[in-house]
């Protein structure tokens, strides 16, 4: 927690300074209320007081009342900027090392808890600095003032109003010790319920297939009933706060008075109307102390909540950026269009097991070079090191014959025309999605992306939309469908121009149909680029002017098609489940 | 101050379309409870009474003291008055505390009922019903609005309850200990509360501002990150960033106008109870000194002006709350209502496990999807014996896009 508030800027250091001379200025205004309140107590039991003087105590009360408002809000505003700017701040850090990860990073936190971190974590922390620091200085200023205006005003009272507080702590400390770890539970056990119901959701056609209804709502109910089980035990332990601090505090007033009843009768004479006149004013400061207490209490129960969620922050941030940019910023390079693997083996950082080993091929500008493989053969992570979304471990991987480490990443980004398994769609128009991000040539004209979109066979479903090239793709892309969305995420790689093009099983939503013409348009449209190209399917990558064929991370056969179907095992095994006997042999 | 929970929610009060018949249907459903949830309503009564009647005995207990102060004091009468004090305070401690883990008792129960209902309602739809509808928008169904549910009715029915009977009994309490003084108090506190609701009123356009554009830069966050390796491929980042960066200044600025005002109700407040307090003290001062109250009176107003004004906000707050729970039951309700699938119990043929041998006979299908006009598939008939691979037949005969392969199996 500590460590993220190195983040407050200097400014922020200042306003807190103010808000808490504010505070101070505040609290000192409030404990002098009792004293006021006790002038007019005196003046009323006292025969004879002029009514001047009451009036007159009661506008300084009331103007003490009023002066302790003013601070509240301005500490308020001060509070409210120093938060929000403070949440600002760190979620703009925040999201610009997500930017910065390794793709590895982002797969180990996980995209979804990287989102949570960014938005709801960095709430969590607001929320703390918002409320939490305004108390944090005020309650024990409070505590402490008021503990010293009161101490020598007589030990029995004191006395009641220390047990009091031991009382509440131990309260609120003994709920701490059983409920909080408790709470924890029902978190996971609300993760759970949602996991559940996701499945069931998710999974619905099968669940009704295999008449697995009864299963799933069993499943549900234990869940259920396991939840509600620690809610009322958590809710029913946690009832038992608010009576017990009303109670205290009305025995603390009621214990001061009964007490006070007994010191009053025991002194002589005068000395009664002037402790008649304390004990008006103890029981109030009496208040204040509890309440100040309590407040301290409370930023115990919501500090922790806060500080789990500081904690993740600062583990994405503390991340090391493992992708370092290096310094070849020229495009121009000698060689153009050639991509060249010498001896690459990878692994994860953690892990024992290579994905890769050893592999070493060169495609020359104009060639096509296909991957494939059974699931897991780690021909995905062998076209994400290209764009180093994974660095190697051992080896080098070559672009126009630089070693792509040695290129500053836009650079070589800017070579490269990627399309990945999964189509990326962003919340704008057809248009903004075609000409998506930056080339280093310059904005793409709305011909280039009529253009790309034509080769990418999406003319005639885009033509048909409402407003054609200016219709709104929704988030994620959910209002087209998933051919229709791989159709649009290739125009965006056309549209681009780039020398290198790298298809990560991009045409698996397409149908034979639509992808044969698509990869002949292409063919046609982009004669002297360089594809590299990650498939299932056969009929994808028939056609290619060297296939590599990969298994448990290992090149098994290289070559093409006809060769292949002689000498490789395992590639005519993939072939013969996809196609029959004829199809083969009608390519050849 | 209820548990770690409660702090991140405040009055950002969701909007239901019908708030009344929202409400009826809720406690229509809560009927099953209805022992419980009286004898908590009863008990929230009772306390609060006991909590009103209390400062009338302290007055009492004063006056004792203060006849102390020129003569002797009856330190017997000193010794009831406060033994029966503390009596009514244990009593009315007891009874919340029995109130609440009986409200607790029933919310609990009946989330979990709901939760039941949801998940058994889930296997009985149409399927067309998920086609139409994300899988998100029913789990937040689940969790979050049957959890939203639940914490008002343990936090917000009971304390509603108890907060209007703690009020009309205080300004009846009041009048009956001395008028002059009731006035005086609630004039008091009315002058600040009327700036409390103008401020109010106005921060609840702020607190949906904030929530909107909280939704806009969370949007912007997720789509940036689940899309990161083709922003990085793209040289997306400056794109983003600027998006970014003017996301977040609005949502600092309106998160720092909401903030101040959320944060600006504990001090009205507490500044209304210290003006409640001056002006009870001025007036009962002048009183006194014309004999027409003892001292004990306004000891017994100062109370009654705490007891006063904090009820008020917590009937603000409970009804702010009743409202988002009216619209979280409504989308509970609207679940729950949907149409279901024709029972199949009238079918009384079931098939034999014998007999069936893995035959199927499609026999001219016509079948659309709900929302379009297009038939997807049309007149079809065809006859899948067993043993022959019917889904490869398929897949051969029909090599393009969307003409519904999947929709046959569904079937």
């Amino acid at each position: 927690m500590l460590k993220l508030f190195k983040n407050l800027g200097k400014k922020e250091w200042l306003l807190i300074l103010a808000s808490l001379i504010l505070i101070i200025t505040q609290v000192w205004l409030d404990l002098k209320l009792p004293d006021y309140m006790s002038r007019i107590t005196r003046l009323v039991q006292t025969e004879g007081s002029e009514m001047s003087e009451i009036l007159q105590n009661g506008a300084y009360m009331l103007a003490c009342a009023l002066g302790s408002l003013i601070a509240a809000v301005f500490t308020g505003y001060l509070a409210a900027s120093i938060s929000s700017s403070f949440s600002m701040k760190i979620r703009s850090k925040l999201f610009n090392k997500v930017e910065d990860l390794a793709m590895q990073e982002v797969k180990s936190f996980s995209t979804s808890s990287l989102i949570t971190r960014t938005t709801n974590d960095v709430t969590q922390v607001e929320m703390l600095i918002a409320i939490g620091l305004q108390l944090l200085i005020k309650a024990p200023i409070t505590a402490v003032w008021a503990v010293t205006k009161i101490l020598n005003k007589s030990w029995q009272w004191s006395a009641i109003t220390g047990v009091a507080v031991v009382i509440l702590l131990s309260v609120i400390a003994a709920l701490i010790v059983i409920v909080m770890p408790r709470f924890k539970r029902v978190q996971k056990l609300i993760d759970k319920i949602n996991g559940v119901t996701r499945e069931n959701l998710t999974g619905i056609r099968v669940v009704r297939a295999f008449n697995a209804e009864k299963y799933q709502e069993d499943k549900f109910e234990e869940v259920n009933t396991a939840l509600t089980n620690q809610q009322l035990f958590n809710q029913k332990t946690f009832a038992i706060l608010q009576p017990v601090m009303y109670l205290i505090m009305y025995f603390v007033t009621l214990a001061i008075y009964f007490v006070g009843a007994f010191i009053i009768n025991d002194a002589i004479g005068p000395d009664k109307l002037s402790l008649f006149g304390d004990m008006v004013v103890f029981s109030s400061y009496a208040m204040q102390v509890i309440m100040s207490f309590l407040m301290l209490a409370m930023i115990f129960m919501f500090l922790p909540r806060a500080d789990v969620s500081a904690k993740r922050i600062n583990e994405v941030l503390d991340t090391d950026i493992t992708i370092k940019d290096g310094n070849i910023q020229d495009g121009n390079t000698e060689e153009k269009g050639t991509v060249e693997f010498k001896n690459v083996s990878f692994k994860y950082p953690d892990a024992d097991e290579y994905l890769l080993k050893d592999i070493s091929f060169k495609v020359n500008k104009g060639e096509t070079i296909a991957f494939i493989g059974s699931t897991g053969s780690g021909k995905s992570t062998l076209i994400n090191l290209v764009p180093r979304f994974y660095d190697v471990t051992e080896g080098e991987v070559l672009v126009d014959g630089i070693n792509v480490k040695n290129y500053k990443q836009e650079t070589l980004m800017n070579k490269l025309g990627y399309v990945p398994q999964k189509a990326v769609m962003f919340d704008g128009t057809v248009n903004y999605n075609v000409c998506y991000g930056d080339n280093g040539k310059g904005e793409i004209s709305e011909e280039k992306a009529k253009e790309a979109i034509k080769v990418a066979q999406a003319t005639e479903f885009v033509e048909k939309m409402d407003d054609k090239y200016e219709t709104h793709i929704a988030q994620g892309g959910t209002n087209v469908s998933g051919g229709q969305k791989q159709r649009l995420a290739i125009a965006r790689a056309i549209a681009r121009d780039p020398e290198i093009y790298i298809f990560d099983d991009s045409f698996s939503a397409l149908d034979y149909k639509t992808d044969a013409v698509l990869r002949k348009e292409l063919k046609k449209y982009t004669s002297d680029a360089t594809s590299l190209i990650v498939a299932q399917r056969i009929g994808t990558i028939m056609n290619a002017d060297k296939i590599v064929v990969l298994d448990k991370g290992k090149i098994v056969g290289m070559g093409k098609h006809k060769e292949l179907l002689k000498n490789c095992e395992i590639y005519k095994q993939i072939a013969l489940s996809q196609l029959s006997k004829e199809e083969l042999e009608d390519a050849e | 101050m209820r548990g770690p929970g409660g702090m991140g929610r405040m009055g950002t009060g969701e909007k239901a379309k019908d708030f009344k018949s929202a409400i009826k249907r809720l406690f229509k459903e809560l009927n099953v409870y209805k022992i419980l949830i009286s004898v908590a309503i009863i008990l929230a009564i009772l306390s609060s009474v006991l909590s009103i009647l209390a400062p009338n005995r302290l007055s009492d207990l004063t006056d004792e003291i203060q006849k102390g102060l020129m003569g002797m004091m009856d330190l017997d009468k000193v010794k009831s008055i406060a033994l029966f004090l503390a009596g009514l305070y244990l009593c009315s401690a007891l009874f919340n505390y029995i109130q609440a883990i009986s409200m607790t008792h029933v919310a609990n129960k009946f989330a979990n009922r709901l939760r039941s209902s949801i998940s058994q309602k889930i296997n009985k739809l149409p399927l067309k019903y998920f086609d139409k509808h994300q899988a998100g928008d029913t789990l937040s169904r689940v969790t979050n609005d049957i959890d939203t549910i639940a914490q008002s009715m343990h936090n917000s029915l009971a304390s509603l309850v108890s907060s209007v009977t703690l009020f009309i009994g205080t300004i009846i309490m009041m009048f009956i200990t001395n008028w002059i003084m009731a006035i005086t108090a609630i004039f008091a506190s009315l002058i600040g509360f009327v700036g409390m609701i103008f401020i109010l009123k106005n921060s609840q356009k702020y607190f949906i501002a904030k929530q909107e554009e909280l939704g806009n830069l969370n949007g912007h966050i997720e789509e940036i990150y689940s899309g990161l390796n083709v922003v990085k491929a793209y040289n997306g980042k400056n794109d983003a960033d600027k998006k970014f960066e003017a996301l977040n200044k609005q949502v600092c600025d309106s998160n720092r106008r909401s903030q101040f005002l959320s944060g600006l109700m504990q001090p009205i407040m507490s500044f209304i109870g210290n003006f409640g307090y001056v002006a009870v003290c001025i007036v009962g001062a002048l009183l006194t000194m014309n004999g027409y109250i003892s001292f004990g009176v306004i000891v017994a107003f100062i109370s009654y002006v705490r007891l006063f004004t904090s009820p008020l906000s917590q009937i603000a707050q409970a009804m702010n709350q009743l409202q988002s729970t009216a619209a979280a039951s409504e989308r509970v309700f609207e679940f729950l209502d949907e149409e279901e699938m024709k029972d199949q119990k009238d079918i009384s043929k079931t098939l034999k496990k014998e007999e069936v041998k893995g035959k199927i006979e499609f026999d001219n299908i016509v079948f659309k999807y709900d929302d379009s006009d297009k038939p997807t598939i049309n007149h079809f008939t065809a006859t899948a014996l067993p043993r022959t691979k019917s889904c490869n037949s398929w897949t051969n005969r029909s090599r393009k896009n969307n003409n519904g392969k999947s929709s046959y199996e569904i079937l």
